[in-house]
């Protein structure tokens, strides 16, 4: 303990010698923005050696735009709550610098200490200030996580699924990832979340759109529940059931022919009439090959987009230390959301991201098996349309 | 008010005297001295005589004393009203035990030699059920083998993904809290937070019940009537998060929480066999109550705590959820005739 207080001491010392440096040293650049100071006061904290990348994008991964608009979104619950956080030092906290800590936690996955010693914060105060974040944006957020409602935007979306490699009136792709915990092993309530391949994890299921955005998601389910039994606990699931959704237009293929609405995804779950998965089985026919292709080919956008979601949202990459089980679906949903701010602001910042696919390192490919007559015959008029044997 | 017991010299105690001689079952006669027009309804009786008119008759192969005695009693006394009760009396009995319905002979040969298990192996409520429903419960139990849990290698089926015909008790009550409890026993619990954005609703508090692969999802304020009962039944894998004894109180501080609770009960007990099992539609509880959820949005937060809404708007909701679960029962039906 000693030592570790000596050198909070220490950076805090340090700080204010660069603060006074600061202040007084670069009197050309005008007001300051909240940024300007609020970076000085990170980096005064860190080692030289180890200082942040200035740049705001590298610490936030999005665009000052970004930013703002957040803040703007939460500024109302984040202000309004009585207690208000201070730094280690006694200032008070801003909007921007609440705001600043809670995505640093969501986006790096550090630790409560970490992120609190590089902002100067007591660690209580970092988990304090992140949940009402994720409790702000859960209430103000929602609108950007949501089934497209009109028949435009649906429209756009089927186009841009075509786009990628024909699918006609595709409307989503839906995959499941694993969120990994650390659960205490000698306690028997972990059990339960203990999954196929040995890990303790939490499942979310997301509706993907062709740009990456979460359309519908489902988590909080126990990682041990297969794919398609999260599927079938949905609301997503009665509600195309019940032809509530995916009930939009169909489209003609020629005379006599028409494909409804529909969404794809992997093996893990049931071929519905609303739901295509791809053919299984080897030596398939030609035709059939061709279309799995191009099923694989449009299913890697829900990959994508799993895939950024945690290499962005780093909280919920690796594995998580202990976490209240019923904040984590919650926290979860706070990164989809953002996850999608950062699509629909067209924030460059995502570009900087690697593009990779691979969500869910470890985890086989399930198969559910269970097959509905009704997507059978979608799935071989899709296939016969995509290998151009189709009749006209 | 104890019955006599059988004098000495008959042809030896059946099960029956032998209960009654240690006060552990009411006799006819105890009960009905005061009213004769009751005599009729005695247990043994009934256990002995499924048809008042042929109750005489039904008695001519016994040699127990006993049944002489009732069967002359009820030989005197036979009333119209009295064999509609009867009728219903027999129905009632014939829940919990197993009464063929059949003369005196096979009766006789029950007491003399070959020991049938008198009791119904899962008797059910007597309030609304019928006997279908019975064996139907003890197919699904058997069911319950992982012979029923997704087929992961095996080919493909043409089934109805989501079609499933047991949805279609109606039970009220306690009596199908506590069978639903029953059904739940070795079942290790937990209760989860799940956020599904296709629900007007998008947050929601379930207990999850597993064993091995049969899934079983429960609304949450459920198990907080039954908490108490539950934990001091000690029932085995019944176990429960860390935090949840504090999210169960933090409900159960809540009055409009609780005046609901019948209510939510008996809409959730529509659909006690909606197991999260493979090819099977699951999970209509979670729907019944996800309107009132929205009133109460849970917060580990103690500083969402004060939100809360009226009562109600609460009962509202509840209606309206439980006429979108019964719609949803009905789609149950659509899928399986399909």
């Amino acid at each position: 303990m000693g030592p570790v207080r000596g050198s909070r001491k220490r950076k805090k010392t340090e700080k204010k010698h660069e603060e006074n440096a600061s202040a007084s040293g670069s009197p050309e650049e005008g007001p300051l923005d909240w940024w300007d100071e609020f970076s000085r006061r990170i980096n005064g904290l860190q080692s030289p050696s180890k200082g942040l990348d200035n740049r705001f994008e590298s610490v936030f991964k999005m665009s000052r735009k970004t930013f703002d608009y957040i803040c703007s979104l939460v500024k109302e619950d984040m202000m309004a709550k009585s207690a208000h956080f201070v730094f280690a030092n006694g200032k008070p906290m801003s909007l921007c610098d609440s705001v600043a800590v809670a995505l640093r936690r969501l986006s790096s996955g550090e630790s409560l200490v970490t992120v609190g010693d590089s902002f100067g914060l007591n660690h209580s105060t970092v988990s304090q200030v992140t949940w009402r974040f994720v409790e702000a944006m859960e209430g103000r957020g929602l609108h950007h996580l949501k089934w497209p409602s009109t028949e435009p935007e649906m429209a756009e979306i089927k186009s841009k699924f075509e786009k990628i490699r024909g699918l006609p009136n595709c409307c989503g792709v839906i995959d499941t990832t694993h969120i990994m915990m650390c659960l205490p092993q000698s306690d028997p309530t972990s059990n339960v979340w203990l999954d196929h391949e040995k890990n303790h994890s939490m499942v979310l299921q997301a509706i993907v759109d062709p740009d990456m955005r979460f359309r519908d998601i489902v988590t909080g389910w126990p990682g041990k529940m297969k794919d398609w039994l999260v599927l079938q606990s949905s609301n997503l699931y009665k509600l195309c059931d019940k032809g509530e959704r995916l009930n939009g237009k169909n489209l003609k293929l020629s005379e006599g022919s028409e494909i409804r609405e529909y969404i794809i995804g992997d093996s893990g779950y049931p071929l519905l009439p609303y739901l295509i998965i791809p053919y299984e089985g080897k030596e398939l026919p030609e035709s059939r090959e061709e279309f799995n292709r191009r099923h694989h080919a449009t299913q890697m956008v829900a990959q994508r987009a799993l895939a950024r979601l945690k290499e962005m949202w780093r909280i919920i990459q690796g594995v998580m230390w202990r976490p209240d089980k019923h904040r984590l679906p919650r926290i979860i949903l706070v990164c989809c959301l953002l996850h999608n701010i950062v699509i629909d602001m067209e924030d460059v910042a995502q570009d900087e991201v690697p593009l990779s696919h691979d969500h869910d390192s470890g985890y086989h490919q399930q198969i559910c098996g269970t097959v509905d007559i009704k997507g059978v015959h979608l799935r071989d008029k899709l296939s016969l349309y995509l290998s151009g044997r189709f009749p006209p | 008010m104890l019955c006599s017991v059988p004098p000495a010299g008959k042809s030896g105690s059946n099960w029956l005297d032998r209960l009654r001689s240690n006060r552990g079952f009411p006799t006819t006669s105890s009960d009905n001295n005061n009213d004769d027009n009751n005599d009729n309804l005695g247990l043994d009786h009934f256990l002995r005589n499924q048809n008042p008119s042929e109750s005489t008759r039904s008695n001519s192969g016994s040699t127990q004393s006993d049944q002489e005695r009732v069967a002359n009693r009820t030989h005197e006394k036979e009333h119209q009203p009295q064999q509609q009760l009867y009728n219903l009396m027999s129905n009632v009995l014939s829940e919990l035990f197993f009464m063929d319905g059949d003369n005196g002979n096979t009766q006789s040969s029950k007491l003399s030699g070959k020991k049938f298990p008198r009791k119904q192996t899962a008797p059910k409520s007597l309030t609304t059920s019928t006997t279908n429903n019975n064996t139907h419960l003890q197919r699904e139990e058997e069911e319950k083998s992982p012979a029923c849990t997704p087929k992961d290698e095996n080919a493909p089926t043409t089934a109805s993904f989501g079609s499933d015909n047991r949805l279609t008790k109606v039970k009220e009550g306690n009596v199908e809290a506590e069978e639903e409890e029953r059904e739940l026993v070795g079942y290790s619990a937990s209760e989860v937070t799940v956020i599904d954005t296709s629900f007007g609703v998008w947050k929601s508090e379930k207990v999850v019940f597993r064993r091995k692969n049969v899934w079983k999802v429960r609304e949450k304020r459920r198990k907080v009537r039954s908490f108490g009962r539950k934990k001091r039944k000690g029932s085995g894998g019944c176990d429960v998060d860390d935090g949840d004894d504090e999210i169960v109180g933090e409900l159960m501080k809540k009055p409009k929480v609780s005046g609901s609770e019948s209510v939510a009960g008996s809409n959730r007990g529509q659909n006690p066999q909606n197991d999260l099992r493979e090819e099977v539609c699951k999970d209509t509880p979670d729907d019944l109550t996800q309107v009132p959820k929205k009133r109460f949005p849970f917060s580990r937060s103690p500083k969402k705590s004060g939100k809360g809404s009226s009562s109600v708007i609460l009962i509202k909701g509840m209606l309206s959820s439980k006429k979108h679960g019964e719609k949803l029962l009905k789609k149950c039906h659509e899928d399986t005739r399909r």
